[in-house]
């Protein structure tokens, strides 16, 4: 393994295209990550949020194929790396919660041994004393008791927050968040953003934090990146993107969540087109209330509206929203 | 008995526990309210706190342990549920599992009348017309529910709740397993349909914030109790109990 010295950038994402072997899910795709710093990635479902996930993880098995570009962790260029050495980084740099940890877990052994095997397997002494020092910074309950429970005992919740608290005892520098909070109910998913953005302040964590939720982006991210049909069309500072959207879809996203106003949340007609991380211009004119001819003659770009803020609307979201 | 002025539904004192004796558990405690024509009630509560088994009580699929329950004035409790089916129809949460993944949606769809009113003669123009108020294409009717996206099959299958015309739905947690978008897709067509068909709803979740937007009524359930219910107004501006505070404060909004 060649380290270079390693830049400001925790996580690297440069000009990334990802394909299932036919087909680009995910096109020209970057953007990066500094230590300490949360970037949310939001979409519909379909979008390559996940695939974006995957080809970071870059496990064979999840049939994730770079096509082109790079990623690089710490300076180091992880893209084209041998399942050896990628065993070296998963777990202990690189750290990952799915949506449904359910299937994370043996159901019928407890979590004591699951962890005990999990931290042997990466060459890491389990302590038990450390663990319930974990739960107690991460405000469990009960947390001298948990270790001894097994996952079917548990409900989604705690089961998705043992899953968090196993890959802290890992000690990665990144963490993968891959829809975490979605299956859980509503009281429990602002309780797990509450310690993931906590773990965030103490450890120095940088998160890449999935979500379709622009709601819940808003709450625990630094930067906010829009996908559609494989394309990243809005990034930038999420104050920035939340308070003053550019491209269409980031509107109708924001408008599709329900808010204080009690006003029905308006859905957008269609489904983002199976193709669409090929297409040259605008891939979402089909379903843009705007959208025209002039959005399909110019080539997809990602243009700099104002400082740290990026969209990629052909028009400059210059469309008055009541034509 | 049948009068007039009797709400569509009631339920008395409603109870349910599972298991008997020292290891009978209750989940749900004399559970008592009335829902009128017309009305949609939305149900709030966290995972476990007895909202579905709340709706299987009401649709018969399980039998009540206590209690009565009144369809127009009229008692059904204890009945079997293909005796009420042409009341209420329920709405599951995964609907990908409610449809046969071996039929097109049209065949199920013509199980579901042949089932319920053994009248399939005018299925494909019944079908058609639900299919279209639930702003869908016809010809998706005629794909398996795994060629459709999340959104579409659930909208399919509310679609199949509605061709039996029936008095009442209950909706269990129908858009958790959506996104945002496609959430909201189904809640306009949900809209449109209480505008058109003034049909009575009993729309379950754990999120406030959704129901606020579409309920007459909310209820907000603890550990199988209702512990509050009223408009959302009421209950989005001046909660009264501690756990209606706790879930409003969990609400996740847009900052």
């Amino acid at each position: 393994m060649e380290k270079a010295k390693s830049g400001k950038n925790l996580l690297e994402i440069n000009n990334l295209t990802v394909s299932y072997g036919d087909g680009k899910i995910i096109t020209e795709v970057s953007f990066a990550l500094k230590p300490g710093e949360i970037v949310c990635i939001a979409g519909e479902s379909g979008c390559g949020k996940s695939t974006l996930i995957k080809a970071v993880l870059g496990i064979k098995q999840l049939g994730a194929i770079i096509e082109e570009g790079s990623i690089v962790l710490d300076g180091m260029d992880i893209t084209r790396m041998s399942d050896e050495d990628r065993r070296q980084i998963l777990g202990t740099q690189i750290g990952y919660v799915p949506q449904n940890t359910r299937g994370s877990f043996n159901n019928i052994r407890s979590y004591d041994v699951q962890y005990q095997e999990t931290m042997r397997s990466h060459g890491l002494k389990f302590d038990r004393n450390e663990a319930i020092k974990c739960f107690d910074r991460l405000n469990f309950p009960d947390s001298d008791k948990l270790l001894f429970y097994q996952p079917w005992e548990m409900s989604g919740g705690m089961n998705q927050r043992m899953a968090i608290a196993q890959a802290v005892l890992l000690g990665p520098k990144l963490m993968l968040c891959d829809e975490a909070t979605s299956v859980l109910d509503v009281t429990s998913q602002k309780e797990v953003i509450e310690e993931l953005a906590k773990l965030r302040d103490e450890l120095g964590w940088s998160i890449l934090f999935i979500t379709h939720n622009l709601g819940v982006a808003s709450h625990i991210a630094d930067k906010l990146g829009v996908m559609y049909a494989g394309r990243m069309v809005e990034y930038g500072n999420i104050r920035k993107v939340l308070d003053n959207p550019i491209h269409p879809y980031t509107k109708r996203l924001l408008s599709a969540i329900p808010g204080r106003d009690r006003k029905l949340p308006l859905g957008i007609e269609g489904r983002p087109p199976l193709d669409g991380a090929e297409w040259e211009g605008c891939n979402f004119v089909d379903r843009c209330i705007h959208g025209g001819e002039k959005c399909t003659e110019k080539m997809y770009k990602l243009v700099e509206v104002e400082p740290d803020h990026f969209a990629s609307c052909m028009r400059g979201g210059q469309c008055n929203d009541n034509e | 008995m049948t009068t007039s002025e009797a709400p569509l539904l009631e339920v008395r004192n409603v109870a349910k526990h599972y298991g008997k004796g020292k290891r009978a558990k209750e989940v749900l405690t004399d559970l008592n309210f009335t829902l009128n024509e017309g009305e949609v009630l939305g149900i709030i509560g966290e995972s476990g706190c007895g909202k579905s088994v709340l709706l299987n009580l009401i649709s018969c699929l399980e039998p009540v342990s206590n209690g009565q329950l009144f369809f127009r004035g009229e008692e059904y409790t204890g009945r079997k549920p293909s005796a009420v089916c042409r009341w209420f129809q329920v709405i599951f949460q995964d609907s990908e599992a409610a449809f046969d993944p071996k039929r097109t949606i049209r065949e199920s769809m013509h199980e579901n009348l042949r089932q319920l009113s053994g009248n399939v003669a005018d299925a494909d123009k019944k079908i058609k017309e639900m299919v279209a108020l639930m702003g869908l294409d016809a010809q998706l009717v005629d794909r398996y529910p795994r060629q459709l996206s999340g959104g579409q099959v659930q909208r399919m299958s509310i679609a199949r709740g509605l061709i039996t015309e029936p008095n009442m739905i209950l909706c269990d947690e129908i858009t958790s397993a959506l996104d945002v978008s496609a959430q909201a897709m189904i809640m306009q067509y949900m809209y449109e349909l209480r505008m058109k068909r003034g049909l009575t709803m009993i729309f379950v979740s754990h999120d406030l914030a959704l129901c606020s937007t579409f309920c007459d009524r909310i209820a907000i359930m603890q550990e199988g109790k209702i512990i509050e219910i009223g408009t959302p107004d009421q209950i989005m501006d001046e909660p009264k109990e501690d756990y209606t505070k706790l879930l409003l404060d969990a609400v996740i909004y847009v900052k």
